[in-house]
């Protein structure tokens, strides 16, 4: 299911979560996405740049939809082909209306499922929660962890989640449970029934000070807002996920005590931090207010904006120095193999060859487990061995010069120029003037440079050096640079006495520092 | 031949014709990279977008954007610049001040023949390659990805030139 030209309604799309799923669904594309929103807890605020971006295929109904009449009248309207499912109450309220807070999690599903049997609309997604695990029984939390609800919200949550799973037992209809673990983000609520970090920084802001609630030590795995929202569509956008359920979370746990350090820390709040009882051992008789309205924009937007550099242990909104591009077809390829049970000589090896070969325009590529075994083996093609010597650049990931130790040959390094980085020419030249019997020259495209191959292979053809290596991104040079590969090939047919080897990677992989190897 | 223990691969039945090595790609890697080969252009292009940004944003600041050769295309695995020449052998501290403002950045690639073993393998000292003596300690890696927004370049440029000034400061 694409994003682009769906129909979409979210419920709470007024929210927190909900109105950045508003806003990624436009901005995706969307036909239509319909909001119902009773604004509880929404703002209509949130909804501004959405508003603002794509007012035209935005529709806000200000409704509850836990009333199965609203909810089928805005369903036979917008026609839509997911329902995204994020009303609720806050976890705050329960302990102000237990049983309503149970109440309207279990109607806001059941809702859903009715209309969703009725065939009135295609696919639901269910947001539910990790509160509905309760306290961590076992080290990692994953979705078969038993539901041990400590609130009457969680219990709401995971009563929602079986009726779920039983209306997909029961009528086959197509319904994912999501489970987001502690988010945080622009836009969060800090008010009544507000969450840990929004709460902090608001109470610094206003000159209170932090709370640390219970022993402090009790941790949570926080996610950025939009982390989550990327992973809801992944969820919808990567096949059906029928009767499943799936936790969304950062995979960092970090205790109470140290979020709120952090944000003292930015926020540079050097005063005392205060106690307070957890508010889950305290008893009911607390006295919540319902949420204030008054206009606090400007200060929201100041505290937000302040959250969403917020870095969580682990850097949840570092800017990373390289995230590769891995997509839903790379992981299902992979997925897809390790089901076949055919792990080696299958397939895919010879097709990638086909592929790669044909991308790079030679008549053969030969692929094995990394560059440095690449390099090895072309050194080893080139009856490299043993007393031998290849000059090869000084700047540059290890693996190039190892590789000439891997054969028993000897590496004579060539300086570099400072502009591409790559083996100066004239550098070249002079090495192989003042030494004699070098075998074989390896320039290095670093960083996915192209080094200058054609003046490279003239030098080497002139001293008769037998050939060249060629590393990292090699491949890509040579199809997009004509004049470079015409020179290469005329000069390694013609003039060089020996074969020549290129070895290559498509230096993709960018969580690796330096060149690919 | 080699990559699979000296099997010659035409033979119909397995034939070790040398002793050879175990280095054959899985075929799950396979898999992968048939499905990000299909990508490849859009993925290089999205990083050849990045890097104009950057080059756009690099302009007259003093630190250097990457070059590339005249007619080929720069694929940038890295987005590698070099810092001024009054911070030489300060990268590591503004790695450190880029850090501090959240952004992950490391330095270029490898001097070799002043890593520990090619240094006494080879006798090699300071000087004798004076070209990458400098580069080695000027250059440092920008973050480069497809999905690196135009907003986050900015960032990382601002920031750039907040850590520098920083820098540059503190050794007065």
């Amino acid at each position: 299911m694409k994003i682009e030209k769906g129909r979409f309604v979210v419920t709470g799309g007024a929210g927190f979560i909900g109105s950045h799923l508003v806003d990624s669904l436009l901005a995706g594309g969307a036909e239509r996405v319909a909001v119902v929103d009773n604004f509880f807890l929404g703002r209509d605020e949130n909804l501004a740049q959405a508003r603002a971006q794509h007012g035209s295929r935005l529709m806000v109904y200000r409704d509850d939809a836990s009333d199965m009449f609203a909810m089928t009248a805005v369903i036979d309207a917008e026609k839509p082909d997911v329902v995204f499912n994020l009303a609720t109450k806050a976890l705050a309220y329960s302990f102000f209306s237990p049983a309503g807070a149970l109440n309207v999690n279990v109607n806001l599903a059941l809702t859903c499922l009715e209309l969703l049997r009725k065939g009135a609309y295609g696919r639901l997604v269910h947001m539910s929660s990790s509160e509905v695990y309760g306290t961590a029984q076992t080290v990692s939390m994953d979705e078969t962890h038993p539901l041990l609800a400590e609130t009457t919200y969680a219990a709401g949550k995971a009563a929602a989640d079986l009726a779920v799973n039983s209306y997909v037992r029961m009528f086959g209809v197509e319904a994912t449970i999501v489970r987001p673990f502690n988010n945080y983000g622009l836009r969060q609520n800090d008010e009544t029934y507000g969450a840990i970090i929004p709460l902090t920084v608001r109470r610094i802001l206003t000159g209170e000070r932090p709370v640390i609630e219970g022993t402090g030590e009790q941790t949570r795995d926080f996610i950025y807002v939009l982390d989550t929202v990327d992973a809801i569509l992944r969820i919808v956008t990567s096949g059906s996920h029928r009767g499943e359920a799936i936790n969304v979370g950062s995979g960092h746990e970090t205790t109470i005590r140290s979020i709120i350090e952090i944000i003292c820390k930015l926020m540079d709040y050097k005063g005392e931090r205060g106690r307070a009882a957890s508010l889950r051992e305290r008893d009911q008789g607390r006295s919540p207010h319902r949420p204030r309205r008054e206009d606090v924009a400007g200060e929201r937007a100041r505290v937000h904006g302040r959250l969403v550099r917020l870095q969580v242990e682990g850097g949840a909104r570092m800017i990373r120095l390289a995230v590769p591009t891995i997509e839903e077809d790379d992981i299902q390829a992979v997925v897809d193999v390790l089901r076949s049970g055919f792990l080696v000589q299958g397939p895919n090896v010879k097709a990638f060859e086909e592929a790669y070969a044909s991308y790079v325009g030679s008549a053969y590529a030969i692929a094995v487990t990394n560059c440095t075994c690449a390099l090895y083996l072309g050194l080893l093609a080139l009856d490299v061995g043993a007393g031998d010597k290849v000059a090869v650049c000084t700047y540059s990931w290890p693996a190039t010069a190892n590789a000439i130790r891997m054969v028993g040959a000897d590496p004579v390094f060539v300086e570099i120029e400072a502009e591409t980085f790559n083996m100066a020419p004239a550098a070249l030249e002079a090495t192989l003037a003042k030494t004699a019997g070098i075998k074989a020259v390896m320039p290095v495209h670093t960083f996915g440079g192209s080094a200058d191959i054609e003046r490279l292979c003239v030098i080497s053809a002139r001293w008769r050096a037998a050939s060249a290596c060629l590393v990292a991104s090699a491949s890509i040079h040579a199809r997009r640079s004509p004049p470079a590969r015409g020179a290469w090939s005329r000069r390694t047919t013609r003039r060089s006495p020996a074969r020549s080897a290129c070895c290559g990677t498509m230096a993709r992989s960018p969580t690796r520092r330096g060149p690919t190897s | 031949m080699l990559r699979n223990h000296g099997q010659e691969p035409d033979a119909p039945r397995p034939d070790f014709v040398t002793f050879g090595h175990n280095l054959r790609m899985t075929d799950f890697q396979g898999a992968m990279g048939l499905t990000q080969m299909k990508k490849l252009e859009r993925i290089i292009g999205a990083r050849l977008a990045v890097a104009r940004g950057y080059d756009r944003l690099l302009e007259g600041t003093g630190i250097r954007a990457p070059i590339a050769l005249p007619s080929s295309r720069h694929v940038y695995q890295s987005y590698v610049v070099l810092l001024p020449a009054d911070l030489r052998g300060k990268r590591d501290e503004v790695i450190a001040a880029m850090k501090r403002r959240e952004i992950e950045t490391t330095l270029g690639t490898y001097h070799m023949p002043l890593i520990r073993y090619y240094r006494s393998w080879g006798a090699f000292k300071p000087g004798d390659f004076p070209v990458t003596d400098d580069v080695a300690e000027r250059a440092l890696s920008l973050p480069i990805y497809e999905k690196l927004s135009e907003d986050d370049q900015r960032t990382v440029v601002r920031s750039l030139l907040e850590s520098t000034a920083e820098i540059r400061a503190s050794i007065r």
